[in-house]
């Protein structure tokens, strides 16, 4: 069968009937002539209009199959003999080949106790390229550079060896169906019809996600391409594994987490940062120290104590001197483990002076009057401004939008109602990355809230309002999501504060069934009905609380646990730093300028010191600067204005990525189903599987080519013939005058 | 303007200029030929005519002379009676005429040139009191005047020629044996035709005008276009006597055709030579004055060379 590489050029084929065309339009375009000496045209066309028509058509036969030669050569077909050898060991190579090599260089290629993994994955890498040859296209994709613009591919064998060879491990991580996806891009850029997607991985599984079933679906349809389809075909790649046998490691350590216990951290007040350490392997660390360093500064430190395939946490408390960016990171040290680049990760934290929060009051007041009044308390007590949240109370008469620029936190207290104005300047607060929290009560207007503040989902209200309803006997709060941010100052034992408030009138929320996934219920009454919820809207986040904040329908601001419930609310909704300060590798580093600082006063340097180059580009739709992907896990400073401020981000490998666990035949199974792969473990299986044969599949185009040339040829002959034969007739013409 | 004015104007005065030894050369080309076959058998006296250089001196009237001073030739019946047939060929082919301007006219046709030039000759045999018939052919003869040496007949001569239109197909070799057939007496018939007709059939026909007794000559008129034709692209031509349209690409059949008219043209001329007919070519492009000092003086030459 014959497959056509370049469909798009299919079109080029029209070009064959052109000679018809202009053969059409030069008789359209007949003159007529009176003629008397007819009988010698007849004379000669009795004499000569066989051989006339003849040559005519012959010649117009030769001109349409040259142009229909090259166009059809321009589509480069591509004869197949043969049906294909899907499923045995050998791979018949018959054309030229379009490979994508796509090489996981992700963390668990840097583990090894003689060398990187990377390294046999490179020779298997190399291997493979040696059975190409010349003409061959060959795409390298990295996992380290998978987010890199596409490149087309290279016919230059030696530079694609040098590419392979300079190949280095990276933190990032593994992530197989990221890799054939790429693949199966890659593969438009090619021209080559045998087609080979070859994987070139460490043998570990840690990156197949072969539980994310809905991705692989995908995957495979678009790998086994169209059913009819030749097998190593451009629309069926040959699918092939090059990855040596790997074996479970003997001793790895790794930080698997690091967090501190609060949003928003406050300066001068004791936090606790907790580390996780996981082992694996089934030689025991001893003599290893985990230590805690703050801006590259050790802090702390504990001896590791961890089980033989086990993990174990550690509470550091720490307090911050001072407000500022800070970087925390946990160090293993001394672990002597197969792999080194989890044996530390860092997180990025905002130690915060202030926290502006704008309370716009629907009925306002003074001291714990007013709508807002005792969330106020609760924010500020000594009403001073020195606490950690300065919180402004205005009407709603007041609000206006050099105020919500000052603001991180918004909260709107039994509101009736709010212009257009308002209500888009609070949705672009919101999708900006501002916190919202929204508190009913007796005046709020259910209908104008619904109408333009909700819009059905639309509007910056996580959700619709039902009628407001009075139960018989009041209502507490009985479940709650501890593990929410807002709740971090409690714990699932704490649940008895909720309890003792008691809700007596509250809003029917309309939740919108399975409409609104992104909805969270941080707290519900016992009869189940939602009393706070939460909603992610663009950058920011908006939380509903269905009854007042103040004591018109509910007790639960006379309660104790309403403080830290509060302040829990406000560091979550106005403790998230925008652009993000925790990056995986392979993440861009992100800052957008504010008006007083000029692009030039910023610099940036990695962790070893080196500058980071930052250029001008975009963050969620607003200017900043940007770097490259950042591959090496650690701290980098961004040096902004003068005087300088220093702003910390963290690079930390992802969580469990550095598993290490062996690739097992059942993880492809599931990934990957009934889809033919070649899986090869040795270099000489690399050259023993692809073989050279090219009996069994023919590339068109160049011999078409060469029949377009041919017939140009013969046509050159057929015009010099005709025209030898007019100079001949001319000749005989003059000697017969 | 009548053909006997555009005659006048544009082709005899104009041999006028062209000067005395180009009349002479004429005349003597016309004449001299027929000359010498009835001599002594039919001696009639007929008139008197100016003395001319050239002429001969024995035929000088010396009586004349003596009386009044003046050179007269003294002119018999048979000599001086050239009865001489102007055959035009006015078939469809000769309504061909490619644009050209000649004498003043624009798109003078073949038929236009022929008429022209049977004038001319017409008024030259007339001046030396030669008799002059007409027959308008095409594929039979449409017209037929006895020749006769009269102003008035050639007048008429005159009007049958500006009157006839092209049309018809050419058969000159029936139309040539039919003429042969009623010319009874030796004479000399002039053929201006673009002689597009089987060859083999028109020298048959040619000799057996021979055989009658008849002096031939053909003028063959074609035009210029016909030589050249330069017709670039693809061309419908036409035909004017009612052949089959054709579609051909004048570039790619130029050489074949003129091949086939060069070959037809030498058929004919070979023919023509091998029975002392003479065949002359003029193309419509050329000024007719200049066009009969060449032929007759060429004529002349041969006269010339005949009787010496």
């Amino acid at each position: 069968m014959i497959e056509i590489l370049n469909l798009a050029l299919t079109g080029g084929m029209a070009a064959a009937a052109a000679p018809i065309i202009i053969h059409i339009a030069h008789r359209r375009k007949l003159q007529r002539v009176d003629w008397g000496a007819m009988r010698f045209l007849l004379e000669m066309l009795r004499q000569k209009r066989r051989s006339l028509t003849i040559e005519h058509l012959l010649l117009l036969l030769v001109r349409i199959l040259a142009l229909a030669c090259l166009a059809f050569a321009l589509t480069r077909p591509n004869l197949h003999l043969h049906g294909g050898l899907a499923g045995k060991d050998v791979i018949e190579r018959s054309g030229k080949t379009a490979a994508v090599l796509l090489i996981d260089d992700g963390l668990s290629s840097a583990a090894g106790r003689t060398g990187p993994a990377l390294d046999k994955v490179k020779a298997l890498a190399l291997a493979y390229l040696d059975t190409l040859k010349t003409g061959d296209e060959i795409s390298i994709i990295t996992q380290s550079r998978i987010g890199a613009a596409p490149a087309d591919p290279i016919f230059d064998l030696s530079a694609a060896r040098d590419q392979v060879a300079a190949l280095q491990p990276s933190a990032v991580a593994s992530d197989v169906p990221a890799l054939l996806e790429a693949a199966i891009s890659q593969l438009s850029r090619h021209l080559n019809p045998e087609a080979e997607v070859v994987l070139c991985s460490d043998g570990r599984g840690d990156g197949w996600h072969a539980e994310d079933r809905v991705r692989w679906e995908e995957l495979r349809r678009r790998l086994a391409g169209e059913p009819d389809a030749v097998q190593g075909s451009r629309k069926r790649p040959h699918l092939v594994l090059l990855a040596p046998e790997a074996h479970a490691v003997d001793c790895n350590v790794a930080v698997t987490g690091i967090q501190v216990d609060r949003t928003l951290i406050p300066a001068g007040r004791q936090i606790s940062v907790r580390v996780d350490i996981a082992h694996s392997g089934e030689r025991a660390v001893t003599g290893a120290l985990v230590r805690l360093l703050v801006n590259g500064r050790a802090v702390a430190e504990r001896a590791l104590d961890v089980q033989l395939g086990g993990k174990a946490e550690y509470a550091i408390p720490y307090t911050f001197p001072e407000p500022g960016s800070y970087v925390i990171e946990a160090v293993i040290e001394g672990a002597r483990d197969v792999l080194a680049l989890d044996d530390r990760r860092a997180i990025s934290v905002q130690v915060e002076a202030h926290l502006p929060v704008l309370l716009v009051e629907g009925r306002s007041g003074n001291g714990l009057g007013g709508s807002l009044g005792l969330v106020s308390a609760a924010l500020d007590p000594a009403a001073d401004g020195k606490d950690l949240f300065s919180v402004t109370r205005v009407p709603l008469a007041a609000l206006t939008d050099e105020l919500l620029s000052g603001a991180r936190v918004v909260v709107l207290g039994d509101l009736p109602a709010l212009d257009a104005a308002g209500v888009a300047a609070l949705e672009h607060f919101v999708v900006a990355g501002g916190g919202v929290l929204v508190g009913l009560g007796p005046d709020t207007n259910a209908e104008l809230v619904n109408r333009s503040w909700s819009r059905g989902g639309d509007g910056f209200l996580p959700c619709n309002l039902l009628a407001s309803v009075q139960p018989p006997t009041p209502l507490s709060p009985a479940t709650a999501i501890y593990s929410h941010p807002a709740l971090s100052a409690f714990t699932s034992k704490a649940a008895d504060a909720w309890k003792s408030a008691q809700v007596r009138r509250y809003f029917h929320l309309d939740l919108g069934g399975d409409k609104a996934p992104d909805l969270l219920h941080v707290i519900s009454l016992d009869n189940g009905d939602p009393l706070i919820i939460e909603r992610p809207r663009g950058l920011g986040k908006v939380a509903l609380v269905a009854t007042s904040l103040d004591q018109s329908w509910c007790d639960l601001p006379l309660r104790p646990a309403f403080v830290p419930l509060i302040r829990g609310l406000m560091a979550s909704l106005g403790g998230v730093v925008l652009p993000p300060r925790n990056l995986l590798p392979g993440n861009r580093l992100a800052w957008c300028p504010s008006g007083s600082v000029a692009e030039q006063n910023v610099s940036a340097e990695g962790p070893d010191g080196a500058a980071v180059a930052l250029t001008s580009g975009a963050w969620e739709g607003r200017h900043a600067l940007v770097s490259e992907p950042l591959l090496k896990p650690g701290t980098y400073q961004l040096r902004v204005g003068d005087p300088v401020s220093v702003i910390r981000y963290a690079v930390a490998i992802a969580p469990f990525a550095s598993t290490l666990e062996p690739l097992s035949a059942h993880e492809i199974t599931d990934a990957l189903h009934e889809l033919p792969l070649h899986r090869i473990e040795s270099e000489a299986r690399v050259k023993a599987t692809f073989s050279l044969s090219e009996n069994n599949n023919v590339e068109l185009a160049r011999w078409l080519v060469l029949a377009c040339l041919g017939l140009l040829f013969f046509e050159t002959i057929l015009v010099r013939r005709q025209a030898a034969g007019e100079r001949g007739a001319s000749r005989e013409a003059g000697m017969a005058a | 303007m009548s053909l006997q004015q555009t005659v006048q104007e544009q082709v005899l005065q104009r041999l006028g200029k062209v000067g005395v030894e180009a009349r002479q050369a004429v005349e003597s080309a016309l004449v001299g030929q027929h000359r010498s076959v009835h001599r002594g058998l039919s001696v009639e006296f007929a008139g008197h005519r100016p003395y001319q250089p050239g002429d001969d001196l024995r035929r000088l009237d010396w009586i004349v002379y003596a009386r009044t001073d003046r050179y007269d030739i003294r002119l018999f019946e048979e000599e001086t009676r050239l009865r001489a047939t102007l055959v035009v060929d006015a078939s469809g082919s000769m309504g061909y005429g490619s644009g050209v301007r000649n004498h003043g006219v624009e798109h003078i046709t073949k038929l236009d040139y022929a008429r022209w030039l049977a004038a001319s000759l017409g008024f030259l045999m007339l001046r030396q009191s030669d008799a002059v018939g007409l027959a308008i052919c095409d594929t039979e003869v449409r017209t037929h005047l006895p020749p006769a040496s009269t102003m008035g007949h050639f007048l008429t001569v005159l009007d049958q020629l500006q009157e006839r239109t092209p049309g018809g197909e050419t058969s000159l070799a029936s139309v040539l044996e039919t003429l042969a057939a009623r010319l009874s007496r030796r004479g000399l018939v002039i053929l201006i035709t673009d002689g597009f007709d089987d060859p083999e059939r028109l020298l048959m026909a040619l000799r057996y005008l021979r055989h009658r007794k008849q002096d031939v000559r053909i003028f063959q008129i074609v035009d210029p276009q016909e030589e050249r034709f330069a017709f670039p692209g693809m061309i419908e031509f036409i035909g004017l006597e009612h052949e089959p349209r054709l579609k051909l690409d004048g570039d790619r059949v130029r050489s074949w055709y003129q091949k086939a008219l060069a070959e037809h043209r030498h058929v004919l001329a070979q023919g023509c030579h091998a029975i002392n007919v003479q065949l002359e070519t003029l193309r419509t492009d050329e000024d007719l004055a200049f066009a009969l000092v060449r032929i007759l003086s060429a004529a002349s030459g041969r006269a010339t060379a005949v009787r010496q």
